[in-house]
C-alpha cells in the first residue's frame, strides 16, 4: 500500500506555530460564530475608545472659555470621532456581530447566508475603521485638511460598505434559512430585530456611501460643490445622530423581549403587536430622508417631526408589552434581565429626548459656528444619542451574558456582571440629560469655546463623569467576557431554560410545529 | 406491499435571489442618493434652470444617451431569455443569450464612454456640474462592469454546460441584477439626460 498522506506536524500546545495556526484560522474563518466574534471584539476596542474619547472631550468642555491641553480644531475633531465611533465603529458592529452569531441559531440554520460574505464584511470594516482612525491621527477628520480628509471619507465609505454588506447576510438569513415549519411571525424576537436592523442599513448605508463620494469627489476635484472639510459634518451628521442613531441600537428591543420572556417563563402576549413596534421602529429610526447636507430646515419639516415625536412609540410598547410578562410571573433575576431592563429605560430616555428636537422654540438642532466649522446643532443632539448608545452598550452586555453560553460555550460571572449595570445605567443618564439641559442653553455640539448661562462647568463635570462611568461599564463587561472566554464556568446546553430554538441541541433536525408565536422545545 | 409516500419536496430556499434582491435595494438607494445631491445641488446653484445649471458650451449628447436605452432595454430582454433557456435546460441558447448580452454590455460601455469624450467636459472644471455628472454616469458606469463580469462569468459558465438547478438561480440573481440597472438607467437618463 502506498502511503500518499503528507507528513502531519504534530502542535505542542502553546508553541508559537501553534498561535500562528490559530490567527491563520481566525483570520480565515467564514464560520458565522467566529466572525460574529470578531465584529464584537472590534466593536469592542471602538466602543472603548470612543468612550475615552468621550472622557477626552468632556474635560475640554469644563472650561467654556478655551481648552486644557488640545487645540479647538483637535477638539471639534475628536469629538466628531467620538460621535462617529460611537455610532459606527462600536455599538452597529457589535449589534451585527451579535446578530451574525446568535441569528442563525435562533432560527435553525446552521450557518449565516453567504458566511464568506459575512467575513468579507468584517476585515471590510476593520480596514474602514483603521483608515478613518488612521485619518483622523493625519489631522484629516471634518475640520481637516488636505489629502488625510480624503482618507477619511474613503475610511467611513468602507466602513458602510462593510455594514450593509453584513446586514444583506443577516436579512437573507432570517428570509430563507429558517428551520422547516418556522413561519416568518414566529421568528425569535432578536432575530426579528436584527432582520429590521439589517434590511433598514442595507437602504441607509449605501445612502451615506452616496454622501462619501460626493463628498470625496468634491474635496478631489478643486471643493467647489460641498467646500472645505469644515463643511463635512453636515453631510455626515444624520448617519450618527437622531433619528439614524437610534437605529443602531434597534436590536435592543428584541434583546429585551427575548430576555424578558425567557426570564419569566411566560409566552409573549401580544407578540404581533411586539412584533410590529419593532418594525415601525425601522422606519421611524431610518434616518437617510432627514440630512442637512441636502436641505437646512429638514429638521422643521414633518417626516422629521414624526421621527421625533412617534419614535418612542416602539420603545414603550415593547417595555409595556414586556412589563406584562413581568406582571404575570415573578422573573428570575440575573445579569440578563437587569441589563435588558436598563437598557429599555435609556432608549425611552432616548425617546424621550428626541420629542422636545423638532420644536423651534427651543432651538435644539440649530446649525452654529464652531470657530471656523459648522456644526448640526447643540450638545442637546449628542446627549440624545448618548441615550440610545447607552441603551445599546447596556442591551449589548446583557445579551451577551445571555448568550454567552451559545456564542463560546462558557458563562459570564452574573455576580460580577450585575454591578456594572448600574454604572452604565447611571453613567448614560449622567451623559444624556446635563448634555440635554447645556443643549437648551444653547451650548453648540463639537465645541470648546461658548458663552452660556448657568452652571455650565458643573454640568460639563457631571457629564466627563458620565462618560467615565460608561468607559468604566464598557471596560468591565470586556474583561468579563475575556475571563470567560478563557476560564469561564462551561455553559450547560441550555442555562436559562431558554424559550427559542438556539438552545435546542439539534437545531436542524428540528420542525417546528408550534402554533404559538413564542417557540418552545416542548412544542418542536 | 405498498410503497411508502413520496418524501415532500424539499423547499427551494432562493437564498442568493434574496440575497441579491438586498444588494439592488441597496445599489437602488445608493443612486436615489447620488441623484439626490445632484438635483439639490442643481436646484441650490442653477436654481432649478437647466439654462443657469449647465457649463456654457457644453452640449449634452442626448440620441447617445437614447441609444444607450435602447440598448439597455434589449439586454434586460436578452438575460430574460438567458433565464428562460436555463430554465428549459437549453444549453445551446442560454449560451448564446449570455454571449449577446456580453456584446449589449459592452456597448453600453462604449456609449457611456462615447458620451464622455464627445461631452469634452473636464472634471475639475469652473462648475459644479462637471463633478457631479461624473460622479452619476461614473458610479453607473462601474455598476455596469460588475454587471458585465458576472455575465461574462455566466457565459462561461453556460458554455460549460453548467445549466439548471442552482446555475438557474444564478442566473435569476444575474437578470434581477440587469433589471434593476436598467430601472436605474431609466432614472438616470431621465435626470442627466432629459432634466439635465
Amino acid at each position: 500500500m502506498t502511503i500518499t498522506d503528507s507528513q502531519t506536524h504534530v502542535l505542542t500546545p502553546g508553541s508559537d506555530s501553534d498561535a500562528l495556526v490559530s490567527v491563520g484560522r481566525w483570520a480565515t474563518t467564514a464560520d458565522h460564530t467566529r466572525v460574529g466574534r470578531l465584529f464584537i471584539g472590534g466593536g469592542f476596542v471602538g466602543l472603548l475608545g470612543a468612550l475615552a474619547l468621550g472622557v477626552l472631550v468632556s474635560i475640554e468642555r469644563i472650561d467654556a472659555d478655551g481648552t486644557a491641553f488640545l487645540g479647538e480644531n483637535s477638539t471639534y475633531q475628536l469629538s466628531t470621532l467620538m460621535r462617529i465611533g460611537l455610532a459606527l465603529l462600536a455599538i452597529a458592529p457589535l449589534f451585527t456581530g451579535l446578530g451574525l452569531a446568535v441569528v442563525p441559531a435562533q432560527v435553525g440554520s446552521p450557518s449565516i447566508a453567504f458566511p464568506r460574505l459575512a467575513a468579507l464584511s468584517f476585515w471590510t470594516w476593520l480596514g474602514g475603521a483603521a483608515v478613518t482612525v488612521g485619518a483622523y491621527a493625519a489631522n484629516g477628520g471634518p475640520g481637516g485638511a488636505g489629502e488625510p480628509v480624503r482618507l477619511f471619507l474613503v475610511g467611513i465609505g468602507l466602513v458602510a460598505i462593510a455594514l450593509a454588506l453584513a446586514a444583506v447576510c443577516i436579512s437573507a438569513t432570517v428570509l430563507t434559512l429558517r428551520a422547516p415549519g418556522m413561519r416568518s411571525d414566529e421568528v425569535p424576537l432578536f432575530s426579528w430585530a436584527s432582520f429590521v436592523t439589517s434590511s433598514v442599513m442595507v437602504l441607509a448605508m449605501p445612502i451615506l456611501l452616496a454622501n462619501v463620494v460626493s463628498l470625496y469627489l468634491s474635496h478631489r476635484y478643486g471643493q467647489i460643490v460641498f467646500g472645505d472639510a469644515s463643511r463635512l459634518m453636515r453631510h455626515l451628521e444624520w448617519a450618527v445622530s437622531h433619528p439614524g442613531v437610534a437605529l443602531y441600537s434597534l436590536p435592543v428591543l428584541g434583546v429585551i423581549g427575548d430576555i424578558v420572556a425567557t426570564s419569566t417563563r411566560q409566552r409573549q402576549p401580544l407578540r404581533s403587536v411586539l412584533i410590529g413596534a419593532i418594525g415601525l421602529a425601522g422606519i421611524l429610526y431610518f434616518g437617510a430622508d432627514v440630512q442637512r447636507g441636502l436641505n437646512a430646515d429638514v429638521v422643521h419639516q414633518p417626516n422629521y417631526f414624526i421621527a421625533s415625536l412617534a419614535g418612542i412609540l416602539p420603545v414603550l410598547i415593547v417595555l409595556g408589552l414586556c412589563g406584562l410578562c413581568l406582571r404575570n410571573a415573578k422573573p428570575k433575576v440575573g445579569a440578563p434581565i437587569v441589563f435588558a431592563l436598563a437598557a429599555g429605560l435609556m432608549a425611552a430616555l432616548g425617546g424621550a429626548m428626541a420629542m422636545l428636537m423638532p420644536w423651534r422654540g427651543l432651538g435644539l438642532v440649530d446649525e452654529l459656528a464652531v470657530g471656523a466649522n459648522t456644526t448640526a446643532g447643540t450638545v442637546f443632539q449628542e446627549g440624545q444619542a448618548v441615550a440610545f448608545i447607552g441603551a445599546g452598550i447596556l442591551g449589548l452586555l446583557g445579551a451577551l451574558a445571555y448568550w454567552a453560553p451559545r456564542i463560546w460555550g462558557r458563562r459570564i460571572d452574573d455576580k460580577k456582571m450585575l454591578p456594572l449595570a448600574l454604572f452604565g445605567l447611571g453613567g448614560t443618564v449622567l451623559v444624556a440629560l446635563p448634555l440635554g439641559f447645556l443643549g437648551w442653553k444653547e451650548q453648540p455640539l463639537d465645541a470648546v469655546n461658548f458663552t452660556i448661562d448657568g452652571p455650565a462647568s458643573v454640568l460639563n463635570i457631571i457629564v466627563l463623569v458620565g462618560y467615565a462611568l460608561l468607559f468604566v461599564a464598557a471596560l468591565g463587561g470586556v474583561g468579563l467576557v475575556l475571563q470567560s472566554v478563557r476560564s469561564g464556568e462551561h455553559g450547560a446546553t441550555d442555562p436559562w431554560d431558554g424559550q427559542t430554538l438556539e438552545w435546542t441541541d439539534t437545531p436542524l433536525s428540528t420542525v417546528v410545529r408550534s402554533a404559538q408565536p413564542l417557540l418552545d422545545r416542548k412544542d418542536a | 406491499m405498498l410503497a411508502l409516500p413520496a418524501a415532500p419536496a424539499p423547499v427551494r430556499r432562493r437564498t442568493l435571489l434574496v440575497g441579491t434582491a438586498y444588494a439592488c435595494a441597496g445599489l437602488m438607494a445608493f443612486f436615489v442618493g447620488l441623484i439626490a445631491i445632484y438635483l439639490q445641488q442643481r436646484i441650490d446653484i442653477g436654481g432649478g434652470n437647466t439654462n443657469t445649471w449647465l457649463p456654457k458650451k457644453v452640449v449634452v449628447p442626448e440620441p447617445l444617451a437614447n441609444t444607450m436605452l435602447l440598448t439597455f432595454a434589449l439586454s434586460s430582454l436578452t438575460v430574460q431569455w438567458a433565464v428562460y433557456s436555463m430554465r428549459r435546460h437549453n444549453r445551446r441558447d442560454t449560451a448564446w443569450a449570455m454571449g449577446l448580452l456580453v456584446v449589449l454590455g459592452a456597448a453600453i460601455l462604449n456609449a457611456q464612454s462615447f458620451i464622455w469624450s464627445q461631452m469634452k467636459l473636464p472634471i475639475m472644471g469652473d462648475t459644479v456640474y462637471n463633478v457631479l455628472f461624473y460622479m452619476v454616469t461614473g458610479a453607473f458606469f462601474l455598476a455596469v462592469v460588475v454587471g458585465l463580469i458576472l455575465a461574462v462569468i455566466g457565459a462561461f459558465r453556460a458554455l460549460a454546460g453548467r445549466v439548471g438547478g442552482d446555475a438557474t438561480e444564478a442566473f435569476s440573481a444575474l437578470a434581477l441584477y440587469w433589471h434593476v440597472l436598467f430601472g436605474v438607467f431609466c432614472f438616470v437618463w431621465y435626470v442627466m439626460y432629459v432634466v439635465k
